[in-house]
Formats: C-alpha cells, sequence, structure tokens
C-alpha cells in the first residue's frame, strides 16, 4: 500500500499551467495593491509603500511555503491534522484574550506580525475532513457518527468565528465543510437537516424580529439598483462603472480616495476595475476560473478518496472566497468583509491561498490518466 | 482508483455551480462596467471633483499723473481646517499659546469645528507669517493662505474719494465703489479633486477659466494738488477757528475734477471717507450765487451798465421783512454792486429780471440736479420755487439764500463761466486701462448745455475779477496769478428750519484763475468762521494759496518762474529747480547741490553722476534730498544706494532705473532694504522694501 502511494507519488511532473496561472494572480495582485494602497500608506504612514512592502514579504514567504509543501507527501503526514484541527481551534480561542482591533479579535499579534486563525483553519478544516472523511472506517452516512464526531467539531469553530465577529469567514467554512460532506458522499437529508434550521433561523431572525431588516432590505434593493445600497456597495459599484471597458489607468483611481472604503483589502476588486477596467477584471477571474476548473480536474483524477477530497476542498475554499467576495462588491451579495484571494492586502490570506494552491499542484502529480 | 458514480456527479454539479458563478459575476460585471459606466462615471466625476475660484487682482488707481494711489501688497492669512478632533485640539492649543488665550477658549472663540473652514486672522503681518512659516511645531490643521489687500500709498489723502474695500477686496465706498466691477475683474475657475474626506486633493495645471484681472483706473484727480488742498483746507479751519471747510476744484475747459476735500475736525477721521460732503451734502452758498444771478441778468440784456442804483444806506424795508447791506451803500453802478456784493442792488435788478427768471437760470446752470459724477450719495441740490413769488422771495433767491447746492454744483457753475459759458459734465476717472495696458474705455469732455451767452460771459468775468481786484476779495489777489472770483458770507439757516442764526456764518469764495486764460475753477467753504466770519477774509486767501501751489506743482503748464512767486509775499513754500547733475563728478555735483540748497544721496563715495531723481529743472523745496547714482569709470556694474528714510517714490524711481523689480510693502518711507546699500547689482532681480509711515 505504501509502496503503490509512493509511486504514484511520482507519477506525473506538477501541473505548470497552474503554477503558471498562480504567479500571474500573485503579480497581478501585488501591482494592484500597490495602486490601491499607496495614497492610503502614505496618508496614514507616510510612505507610499508601506503596504506594498509588507505584501512583497508576503508573496516571498508564500512561495517558500508554496516549495516546501510540494514536495511534503501529504497523505503520510495527514495523521497529524487531528492534533492540528485541535491547535487551530485553541488559536481562534485565543484571538480573544487579544487586544480588539477595529472592535473585533480576529487577529493574533506574534511579535511584529499579525496572524488571521480563521484563515489558517479553513486549510487546517479542510485537510482535516479530507483524512477523516476518506477514513474507510467511518460511516458518514450514520447520522449518529456525524452528530457525534463532527457537528461539535465543526460547530466549535463556527461559533468562535462568528463571535470574533467575523460572519463571512464564518459563511466560508460553513460551506465550505456542507460542500465537503456533500463531495464526500453525506447524505442529501443530512446537509439539508444544516442548511434548512439555519436558512429558516435567519429569515425568522431579519423578517420576524426585523435585525438588521434595513440592512437586508437595502441589500435587496442594490441587487437592482446598486445606488440604492449601502454606502459601501454603492460606492463599489460606481467604482467599477467609472471603470468602463477599458479603466481610467493604473494609478489614476479617484475612489480609492477615501470613497471606497478598504479599497486595498476587501473592496480591492472595485478599485482595481476602476483602474483596469472590464478588461483587467476578466483576466482577473480568468485566471481565478482557470485555477479553480484545474483544482476541480486535479480532484477528479486522484487515486483515493484523500486525494479527491483534499484538492475539491482546496479549490472549494478559494473559490467561495472569490465567489462571495466578488458578489459583495458587485451588489449580489450582502456587504461581509472578505479578502479576495491573490488581490487584496493581507499576509495571512496570501499565504493561506498560496497553501491551497500549493497543495493542489502536490496533488497534480499524483494525477490518473 | 477511479470516482464512483456519485462522487462524478456531485463534482460535477460543483463545476456547474462554479461555471454559473462565472458567467453571473461577468455578466453583472458588463452591466456595471458597460451599461451603467457612463452614469457612474458622471457621479463618481461629480463627487470626486469640485471648482475653486481663483481670484482675479484687483485693478491699480493712478492719479492724472500715473502716480499710484491705490495698490494691492500681499498678506498671509491664518486660517484652521482640521480634519479630526486630534487635530483640533492640538491646533486650540496652538492659538491659545500663539494669541495668549484662557486655555480651553480657542475653540468656542473662534467656532472650531472638525472639517469646517474658519478664518482665525486675515491679513496677519509678514512677522507672524515668517515666524508660522519656519515652526515646525505648527499642528496639522493651521494653514496660512495667500491673499492680496488694498494699500494706499498716500495713507488719508484723497482718501474720501477712492473710499475703500472690505476684507475681500469688495468696494464699499468711493471710487472703489462705484468702479468696483471695473477694478474687481472676473474671478477664475479652476478644477481641483477631492477626496473622500473633502480634502482638496490636486489642482489641475490649467485652470478651467483664467481669472479676467482688474482693469486700472487712471482718476482725473492730481494727488499733489489734493495733498494741497487737503492741507490747506486744515490750515483754514485752524486758522479761522472754524467748524468745516470744502473744497472742489476742476479743469473748467474739460470738467475733470483735480481735487476735492471735505475737512471736519469733530469727525473722528476727518479724512477717512464717511462720505465725499462736495458731492453729498448741500448747504446754502449766499453771496457767491449772485454770479449766478448776475449772469442771467446779463444774458437777458437788462443790464444797463451806466446807470446807478440806490442802495438804501444798507436797509431796505421789502413788505415786512427788511434786506441789509453789510455797509451802508448809496449810489452805485452795476459794476460796484458785485464788486461790493450789496444784497439790495442785486435785489433791486433781480425784481425787475423776475422770479421765474430767476428760477430758470439757477436750473439752467444746473441747480437742482444731479452734477453726473458717477458717485453715489450725489445730491441734486435744493431749488426753491413758490408758486406766487414776493419780492422778498426774489430778492433771497437772488442773493443766494433759500437755494441748497452742492460744493460740486457750484464749482461746475463757476467752470461754465471761466470757459465761456458751457456747463460741464464734472468726471473722475479719465480712462480704464486693462492689464495689457491698452486703454479700454476714455471719458472726454461732455457738455451738458450753454448755460450764457459769449458776449455775457466776458463782461461777467471782468466783474469777478473786479471783486478780486478793487471788492471784497482783495485778499485772493494774487500777483502769480489773475484769479476771479465772488466772495459768499451767508447766514447758516436754523437747524429748525426757521430763519437764521444771526452769529453763525457759512465763509466762501468760488472763482477761477488765470483770469486771461481760465484753467482751473473751483470753490471753497468755510463753517462758522469766528471772529472772522467774512468769505473775502477767510476762504479768498485759503483759495489764493490753493491757486498758487497749482501754479508750483505744474510748472509747464503756466509759465510762472519761481521767482514770480518770491516775489509774492503769500508764497507759501520756497521752492528752487533742481540743478541737472548727469555727467558731472561727485565733487562737483557736491557743489552744484549746495549752491542749490539741496542735499544729495549717493551711491558711492567718488565717481560720474549717471542719473539722478527727481530730474533736473523740477520744482522742489529748498533742503529737498536728491537721489544720485555714481559710476566709476573703471567698472560696469552699480552698486545700492541706501534707501531708507527714502520716499517710496523715490526708491521705486531709483530701482526702475537700474531694472529691479520692487516688491514694496508698507507704506511710507523705505526703513528696510532687502539689498544692502553697497552690494553690487548684477544678476540681482527683486529688491524687497519695507516701509513705515513717518
Amino acid at each position: 500500500m505504501v509502496q503503490r502511494t509512493k509511486q504514484s507519488h511520482h507519477k506525473r511532473s506538477i501541473d505548470e499551467h497552474l503554477l503558471i496561472a498562480y504567479l500571474l494572480s500573485l503579480v497581478f495582485g501585488l501591482v494592484v495593491v500597490y495602486s490601491t494602497s499607496s495614497m492610503i500608506a502614505e496618508s496614514r504612514f507616510g510612505s507610499h509603500y508601506y503596504f506594498f512592502f509588507r505584501q512583497l514579504i508576503w508573496a516571498f514567504l508564500s512561495v517558500i511555503a508554496m516549495i516546501f509543501i510540494c514536495r511534503l507527501d501529504l497523505k503520510r503526514y495527514a495523521v497529524i491534522s487531528a492534533p492540528a484541527y485541535l491547535l487551530t481551534l485553541g488559536l481562534l480561542g485565543m484571538v480573544f484574550i487579544m487586544t480588539p482591533y477595529n472592535g473585533a479579535h480576529r487577529w493574533l499579534q506574534l511579535g511584529s506580525i499579525t496572524v488571521q486563525p480563521s484563515e489558517f483553519f479553513k486549510v487546517v478544516m479542510v485537510y482535516y475532513l479530507a483524512f477523516s472523511l476518506s477514513n474507510r472506517n467511518r460511516d458518514i452516512r450514520n447520522t449518529k457518527e456525524i452528530i457525534i464526531r463532527y457537528v461539535p467539531l465543526i460547530g466549535a469553530a463556527l461559533a468562535l468565528i462568528l463571535l470574533e465577529p467575523d460572519l463571512g469567514t464564518t459563511i466560508v467554512v460553513f460551506i465550505t465543510a456542507c460542500m465537503m460532506f456533500f463531495l464526500a458522499g453525506a447524505r442529501i437529508k443530512h446537509l439539508l437537516m444544516a442548511a434548512i434550521p439555519l436558512t429558516a433561523t435567519a429569515v425568522f431572525l431579519v423578517f420576524g424580529l426585523g435585525y438588521k431588516k434595513a440592512r437586508v432590505i437595502d441589500y435587496l434593493a442594490a441587487i437592482v439598483d446598486p445606488l440604492k445600497g449601502s454606502y459601501q456597495a454603492k460606492q463599489a459599484a460606481l467604482t467599477l462603472g467609472a471603470g468602463g471597458i477599458f479603466g481610467i489607468g493604473l494609478g489614476e483611481g479617484r475612489q480609492k480616495l477615501f470613497f471606497l472604503p478598504y479599497p486595498h483589502t476587501d473592496f480591492v476588486f472595485a478599485a482595481a476595475g476602476e483602474e483596469l477596467g472590464l478588461v483587467g477584471l476578466l483576466m482577473f477571474l480568468g485566471l481565478m476560473f482557470y485555477m479553480i476548473i484545474r483544482g476541480l480536474k486535479i480532484a477528479s483524477r486522484q487515486p483515493d478518496k484523500f486525494g479527491y477530497l483534499l484538492a475539491s476542498g482546496m479549490t472549494l475554499s478559494l473559490f467561495i472566497n472569490v465567489a462571495i467576495n466578488v458578489g459583495v462588491v458587485t451588489s449580489l451579495l450582502p456587504v461581509t468583509g472578505l479578502p479576495l484571494p491573490f488581490m487584496s492586502y493581507g499576509g495571512s490570506s496570501l499565504l493561506i491561498s498560496s497553501a491551497a494552491v500549493a497543495v493542489l499542484l502536490n496533488l497534480s502529480r499524483r494525477m490518473e490518466s | 482508483m477511479k470516482r464512483t458514480r456519485s462522487e462524478r456527479i456531485r463534482l460535477g454539479l460543483l463545476y456547474l455551480a462554479v461555471c454559473l458563478f462565472f458567467a453571473v459575476a461577468v455578466a453583472r460585471l458588463i452591466h456595471l462596467q458597460v451599461f451603467k459606466s457612463s452614469q457612474y462615471s458622471e457621479i463618481v466625476k461629480h463627487q470626486s471633483s469640485g471648482k475653486v475660484g481663483i481670484p482675479a487682482g484687483r485693478g491699480i488707481i493712478y492719479d492724472r499723473n500715473g502716480r499710484i494711489v491705490a495698490d494691492n501688497i500681499s498678506r498671509s492669512s491664518l486660517y484652521v481646517y482640521a480634519l479630526s478632533h486630534k487635530e483640533l485640539k492640538q491646533v486650540s492649543r496652538y492659538l491659545e499659546k500663539l494669541f495668549n488665550l484662557k486655555p480651553g477658549t480657542a475653540e468656542s472663540r473662534y467656532g472650531l469645528k472638525v472639517r469646517k473652514f474658519r478664518w482665525i486672522k486675515r491679513h496677519i503681518s509678514d512677522e507672524l507669517a515668517d515666524r508660522l512659516d519656519n515652526d515646525t511645531t505648527v499642528p496639522k490643521g493651521l494653514h496660512l493662505r495667500q491673499e492680496t489687500k488694498r494699500m494706499y500709498p498716500w495713507g488719508t489723502i484723497g482718501k474720501q474719494i477712492l473710499g475703500f474695500t472690505d476684507i475681500d477686496n469688495n468696494g464699499q465706498a468711493g471710487i472703489e465703489l462705484t468702479c468696483n466691477k471695473i477694478l474687481a475683474g472676473k474671478k477664475g475657475w479652476a478644477d481641483i479633486r477631492r477626496d473622500g474626506l473633502r480634502n482638496l486633493y490636486r489642482i489641475k495645471e490649467t485652470a478651467l477659466v483664467k481669472p479676467v484681472p482688474g482693469q486700472s483706473v487712471i482718476l482725473t484727480i492730481d494727488w499733489r494738488f489734493q495733498e494741497v488742498l487737503e492741507e490747506e483746507l486744515r490750515r483754514g479751519v485752524d486758522t479761522f477757528n472754524a467748524k468745516a471747510g470744502m473744497g472742489v476744484f476742476v479743469d473748467c475747459n474739460t470738467g475733470e475734477v483735480l481735487a476735492m476735500a471735505h475737512y471736519d475736525p469733530s469727525e473722528q477721521h476727518p479724512m477717512k471717507p464717511v462720505k465725499l460732503r462736495p458731492v453729498t451734502d448741500q448747504f446754502e452758498p449766499g453771496s457767491i450765487f449772485k454770479a449766478i444771478t448776475v449772469a442771467g441778468m446779463l444774458d437777458a440784456g437788462i443790464i444797463d451798465f451806466s446807470d446807478s442804483t440806490y442802495c438804501e444806506k444798507g436797509k431796505w424795508k421789502l413788505g415786512k421783512r427788511i434786506l441789509h447791506d453789510d455797509k451802508k451803500h448809496e449810489w452805485l453802478s452795476f459794476r460796484q454792486i458785485i464788486e461790493l456784493s450789496s444784497n439790495i442792488g442785486v435785489a433791486k435788478h433781480a425784481i425787475e429780471f423776475g422770479g421765474d427768471a430767476l428760477y430758470e437760470t439757477a436750473r439752467r446752470f444746473g441747480f437742482g440736479e444731479k452734477p453726473g459724477i458717477g458717485l453715489g450719495g450725489e445730491t441734486r441740490g435744493r431749488v426753491f420755487c413758490p408758486e406766487k413769488w414776493s419780492d422778498y422771495t426774489i430778492s433771497a433767491l437772488s442773493i443766494g439764500h433759500s437755494i441748497a447746492v452742492s460744493g460740486l454744483q457750484m464749482a461746475m457753475a463757476f467752470a461754465a463761466i471761466a470757459n465761456g459759458g458751457e456747463l460741464l459734465k464734472p468726471h473722475l476717472v479719465l480712462c480704464n486701462i486693462n492689464s495689457e495696458g491698452q486703454v479700454t474705455r476714455r471719458f472726454d469732455r461732455e457738455v451738458v448745455r450753454r448755460v450764457m451767452k459769449k458776449s455775457s460771459v466776458d463782461s461777467l468775468q471782468a466783474f469777478l475779477r473786479g471783486v478780486v481786484e478793487r471788492g471784497t476779495a482783495e485778499k485772493a489777489n494774487s500777483s502769480a496769478v489773475a484769479i476771479a472770483g465772488k466772495t459768499g458770507t451767508a447766514e447758516l439757516p436754523r437747524t429748525n428750519g426757521r430763519g437764521y442764526y444771526k452769529n453763525k456764518f457759512v465763509a466762501s469764495f468760488a472763482g477761477f484763475f488765470p483770469y486771461d486764460n481760465p484753467s482751473v475753477a473751483g470753490i471753497i467753504v468755510f463753517w462758522e468762521p469766528e471772529p472772522i466770519h467774512y468769505g473775502g477774509h477767510t476762504a479768498a486767501p485759503v483759495f489764493r494759496r490753493i491757486a498758487e501751489r497749482y501754479l508750483v506743482l505744474n510748472p509747464d503748464y503756466f509759465a510762472v518762474t519761481h521767482q514770480t512767486l518770491e516775489e509774492t509775499e503769500s508764497a507759501t513754500e520756497k521752492t528752487i529747480e533742481t540743478p541737472d547733475l548727469v555727467g558731472r563728478d561727485y565733487h562737483i555735483a557736491l557743489a552744484m547741490a549746495k549752491e542749490h540748497d539741496i542735499t544729495i544721496r549717493a551711491n558711492m563715495d567718488d565717481g560720474i553722476v549717471v542719473w539722478q531723481y527727481p530730474e533736473a529743472d523740477r520744482l522742489v523745496f529748498r533742503g529737498e534730498q536728491v537721489l544720485v547714482v555714481l559710476k566709476s569709470p573703471d567698472t560696469s556694474t552699480l552698486s545700492m544706494p541706501n534707501l531708507r528714510g527714502l520716499s517710496i517714490r523715490q526708491a521705486s524711481a531709483f530701482l526702475a532705473f537700474a531694472g529691479i523689480t520692487g516688491r514694496v510693502s508698507g507704506h511710507g518711507r523705505v526703513v528696510k532694504q532687502s539689498i544692502k546699500p553697497g552690494e553690487q547689482l548684477t544678476g540681482k532681480k527683486i529688491c524687497r522694501l519695507e516701509c513705515r509711515p513717518i
């Protein structure tokens, strides 16, 4: 068995197309981060390059991490995913003893750098679930098994992230987990049992008790006419519209000057859309689409269930991040703060997205024709 | 290991979801970035850009000889625009320290708020501006803005005419108000970019609409003559113990006003522009009006010069009232009636002339209508016209009572007598010139109407000359210039409108000079001089002194040498012609200066004179300092003279000669110069001069 794995491990070289798409995204993201953050960096820190240099360092670290991950035998080390999961859960708890930033406990201060444990949790969870759900001793079609083993484990993490509060990441984690169960062959009944009560509760909270009803109504109106949405949604739509087809030129953006909120992080997609236009955004979306399709292909050609689940899980986590961020920026989804992989400023997000691609690259070597 | 069927289906669904999402995202982006693009671009453009006004430079006001009388200087103004409470606190603390305010009071005192523009102090001193510029601890929200401020280099002289501007350079009175539109120019607009915090972010390189600088205005006033008039009025009011004095002088051939002032020491700032009373206020003229009465009668041809009139020994009963003369005249010829200013004599002729004819004459001479000088608050005066004329009402009008006129009206009436019978429209502005120096509008001589036949003008002028030569205005007789005119000594009407004060008078003299070829007409009035209250003893000699000093100021127009002036006992100043020093050795120049009773200031101790100011053959006062520039034969460069203590005019003349731009701040005399005395001038472009009134 071990012998066979080793053989399959060396079956092919890595997926060069995916690697090139990844490197292009990385460069694209660095350019956009510089362009959208320089004015804010200048006004806050007195240097145009403040954010750019940090992002450059993170990109460098990401590439190193990627090389490292590519060389690992992921299946052999899969057993450590369970303790890693518990460790990350512990880190998620630790953020509450840190001083809050912008009113939220999302970050852990480690010396001079800050990390966001919830970002790490995403990949660790995927790794753990791929390991756990591919175990032949687990019967994931068994209701009791799911309730006893998985609901507490994942529920605890969701609760901690929700309390930070970080609704966006909670949703990403929840959907990723559900989708992995779905792909692993879980019963549709079980998935509906998770989804229906949550949806019902949400609908009841908003329309029954009126919790944030105005924001939800704003959001619904914004789908039709973004100008009727919240300030952030409106500015994001205006920013995109101002870019037009070809954009107004790199660095020329007006909206990033304190009209558009978080122009270098959560709304970077809009800020890039103003400067690079529809053409630029389609290029980026094309890269993302290509990477995701590539990821799914890698998943479908894995020799075993572990590889299948790990590849599809990593692809999913990337996809859901992209989908929610782009949905928010284009007023298709309600506003929630979530970074856009590769384009948003932020080290944890870049490192984790790179790690996800690295895992895919690693698994691409095990592909069967 | 192949995927199971279930796995393949589920993965296929995921594929589908991915494709669906990307399709929706692309469709949405096309919706926003293609179809909504133009609408959204407009909104973004609107919210991120704006326009900001660019002030246009205000035009300069010159006098008729090109002297600058209203100019602009650059001043810094202090304002606050704080972006946060933290910044606001820092600014408040800084201001409290700067202006020694009680801690914590600055915010309420200046009404400071976050992201609100507030002026702290407009036009701060250069000293403070320099200090703030060099102070690195000035907090972020505190800013300086360059503004221009109106500056009047002649101080209070002519200030009543010029008026003033408010702090935003809008004319508020006088010429500044009347010509505001011309002076102000047109504001320009520039595109600016704003950020989401409403900060001005960038001003595009080119202005959207360039400001059109204001046009300059050249006045008809001769500022040195204005200075003379104001000085003489002040002296007259002091000497004759009068309440107030007023004077108007016009060029009788063109209607150009040469000088005009009012002096009332009881006003808080006697020479500051409250009102230009010669234009806005009216008074009962008294006997000077007899000139108008006589003009009408001469024109009507009812006067027989050979007849004599009985003047009733100074008391003539007219119905219930009695008309008085100052002296007990008996038989007087018509000429004597005027020369001696007999009320009874004039009244007897006027009754013959008739009330309607008299009223018509007054109206013809412009009384009762605005002269049209174009200043605010111009009075039309008041001409009394009863339904039925009685002998008394006729005689009152004929001697200048029951009529109210402005100083300007009377000056224009005498100008008509002087120029051969044409009433002219008075004007204060010679022309407007734009920033390129082209004349955009010229104000020419404008005749209102002919008021006298040419034939009768000569006789009237001769009578008026007689008044000065032999009559009541002997004190106006100058040996330097032949003056003609008429005195007036009117009782002041009671403020309640009933009758007249018996001991309060308005003394006046109106006339023109030179008699042979009239050029200037004018009027001088003193209110309530005591104890001597006759116009002939108060206004007349002041008129004469002003006329004589006019000649000194305009030596080119009048072939009057200083010798003739010296002969007249009344020459008020000792004047001298400057010698021509250019081309002479410094030591010879010194000797010449000593001989001419002037002093010399030079830039070096040795060399040849290459330039002097005032130039040669100018009339100057004895003891005047002449600035000369020396050059040594072996060098080609000039060195800077010491300009301290010189007038701005003198210093500026030198800088113009040396080809250096002068930047003058303040007014008065030079106290500081940026190029030190003795420095070589090669390569120097700008010299700053700081001036202070002495």
